[in-house]
């Protein structure tokens, strides 16, 4: 394969890879600090993408103000998750609570589907699409939106959890959630406080790539698995880690399109998380047992 | 001062403490003794807002503590070191104190999400972080290696450095001599004396009655989530039946 080609392909591969980045650090997030997986996680991407959609183009809000309100509009969604379905639940085992998400995911798709239709949306691209011409291969300028604003976010939730009094408490809940509460840290608080930031966080994810591949109530099901295969890649440890993972899996997906290997045509891209995602089940198994928390 | 009235606590059914009442008055040493399975830890885990009160009063001066999460009894001046120590292992010493003041640096929500190194220049927060490093200097020392990889003796030592970064109005512990080795339990216990005599309050927790009684100025005996006796350090270290019950081994 020429090389100008293989960039292409790694172009494609950190494309989607951002995106499963950001919804694999809304996982990690919410377990590392709740144990819980939320699987209403792909939700918020659906949820910023159409959001910006109808506010640009049925009510004419401008599209930087369309895109923040979508962003405003998803994080609360992920406050009212939490607070309506999760801390209200407050004897329920962590498996009944993982299960209130998916009735949530369930809950919130259908109501995408009735205000919004079925059809696919597509909101206009932030800064034009004329792709550029980079060592022999083309991307789009809201591909390099997507990545830039990516690798912004991992490097300021990297100074957040790392430097700041309220990462530390985050941090110190995913470590010991008991422990966090003798020293006076609100694992509630901290608990809403995850669940704002990864509602923001797939919101963002959904408002910028949604002008690149066109979007449906229901894709909040398969970029939320993607999603998932990020942070188990990364181990469910810390944001960085989901970031890695996530953009591995999405470069895993365009080389093994490239190659053409084995079944996979593009058509059959979408069996290559769930591969992934066996593969780390099978090496994971017993290490995740291990390291259970008693709760 | 911290008043406990009729404090009972139960796991479903199996009720673990009894309508236990005590009292640790301002500057004193109040040492709690009994032996494993007594309900001592379920009692100090009630009164810190980690298991619920089945019925009965906690108050802490004036505050009502029963009835309020674990956050909250931290917040009004409960520094409780548990069994266990309880450290966030990942994290270094440093951190550790750190997080220890966090109801200090809580009181102003937007700071929170000031860089952590702020907190340590705070007046407040640096005075107790010095403080904290007179009493330990072997936690200055190790102040960014990982909580988790410190001996025993150390990490009873951050444990009880981190409940007092935010100035506990009373020090709780929860047997901090737990597998450490004897010389180590008479540093700690030392320390404690003298933290009481710089006017600090303290609860201890202790299955070496002898070892306890002879810092505390009180102490309650329990036994089956009951107190069973009470009385100055002198009248238990020389009651007949604390003797033979508790002092025996240790006398021997
Ligand atoms: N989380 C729990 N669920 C059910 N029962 C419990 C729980 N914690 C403690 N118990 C029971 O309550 C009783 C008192 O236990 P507790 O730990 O309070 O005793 P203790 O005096 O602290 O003992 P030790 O000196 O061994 O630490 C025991 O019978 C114990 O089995
Ligand atoms: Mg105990």
């Amino acid at each position: 394969m020429a090389s100008d080609q293989l960039l292409q392909y790694l172009f494609s591969g950190l494309t989607h890879g951002s995106i499963y980045a950001l919804v694999g650090v809304g996982f990690t997030i919410i377990y590392a600090v709740t144990s819980i997986i939320n699987f209403a996680q792909g939700e918020f991407v659906m949820l910023g993408g159409m959001l910006s959609f109808f506010l640009f183009a049925s009510m004419g809000v401008p599209l930087p103000m369309a895109v923040i309100l979508a962003i405003i509009v998803a994080a609360v969604v992920g406050a009212l998750l939490y607070l309506l379905a999760i801390r209200s639940a407050r004897q329920a085992s962590v498996v009944s609570l993982i299960i209130i998400t998916i009735g949530a995911s369930i809950f919130i798709r259908g109501i995408a589907a009735e205000v919004w239709g079925v059809d696919a949306v597509r909101p206009p691209a932030f800064t034009g699409t004329t792709s550029w011409l980079v060592a022999g291969a083309y991307i789009q300028p809201q591909a390099v939106w997507l990545i830039g604003i990516t690798l912004v976010l991992t490097l300021l939730l990297h100074l957040f959890f790392n430097f700041t009094m309220m990462g530390k408490a985050l941090k110190a809940c995913a470590i010991n959630r008991s422990a966090a509460g003798m020293v006076g840290i609100d694992a509630r608080a901290m608990a809403l406080t995850a669940f704002v930031m990864a509602g923001a966080l797939g919101a963002i994810g959904g408002t910028v790539m949604s002008p690149l591949t066109s979007i449906t109530y229901g894709m909040g099901a398969m970029i939320g698995l993607k999603g998932f295969v990020a942070a188990s890649i990364g181990g469910f440890k810390s944001p960085v880690a989901a970031v890695i993972g996530g953009l591995t899996l999405g470069i895993v997906e365009a080389m093994a399109v490239a190659i053409g290997w084995g079944p996979f045509s593009s058509a059959y891209k979408d069996a290559i998380a769930l591969i992934v995602l066996l593969a780390i089940l099978l090496l994971r198994a017993g290490q995740l047992a291990a390291q259970e928390r008693p709760s | 001062m911290l008043r406990v009235e009729n404090v009972s606590v139960a796991y479903g059914r199996a009720t673990a403490v009894r309508e236990v009442s005590l009292t640790v008055n301002d500057g004193e040493i109040v040492t709690l003794i009994g032996s494993n399975g007594a309900g001592k830890t379920s009692l100090l885990n009630a009164v810190a807002g980690l298991v619920p009160v089945k019925s009965g009063a906690v108050w802490l001066d004036d505050i009502l503590l029963s009835g309020l999460s674990l956050h909250q009894t931290a917040r009004l001046g409960f520094g409780y070191v548990p069994e266990g120590r309880q450290l966030f292992g990942d994290m270094p010493v440093i951190d550790n104190l750190i997080l220890g003041a966090y109801p200090k640096s809580a009181r102003n929500r937007l700071s929170l999400l000031g860089y952590v190194g702020w907190f340590t220049r705070r007046a407040d927060i640096r005075t107790n972080l010095e403080s904290v490093y007179r009493l330990f200097p072997k936690l200055h020392e190790r102040q960014s290696q990982k909580a988790g990889s410190l001996s025993g003796g150390e990490q009873q030592m951050l444990a009880i450095g981190r409940a007092m970064m935010c100035s506990p109005k009373i020090l709780v512990l929860d047997e901090p001599s737990l597998g450490l080795a004897p010389n180590l339990v008479k540093e700690i216990l030392q320390l404690l004396g003298r933290l009481r005599e710089e006017g600090l309050t303290i609860l201890l927790i202790e299955q070496d009655a002898v070892a306890a009684l002879k810092i505390a100025d009180r102490g309650y005996v329990m036994e089956r989530g009951r107190i069973v006796l009470e009385g100055t350090a002198g009248e238990l270290l020389g009651n007949d039946e604390v003797k033979h019950a508790y002092l025996g081994r240790a006398l021997t």
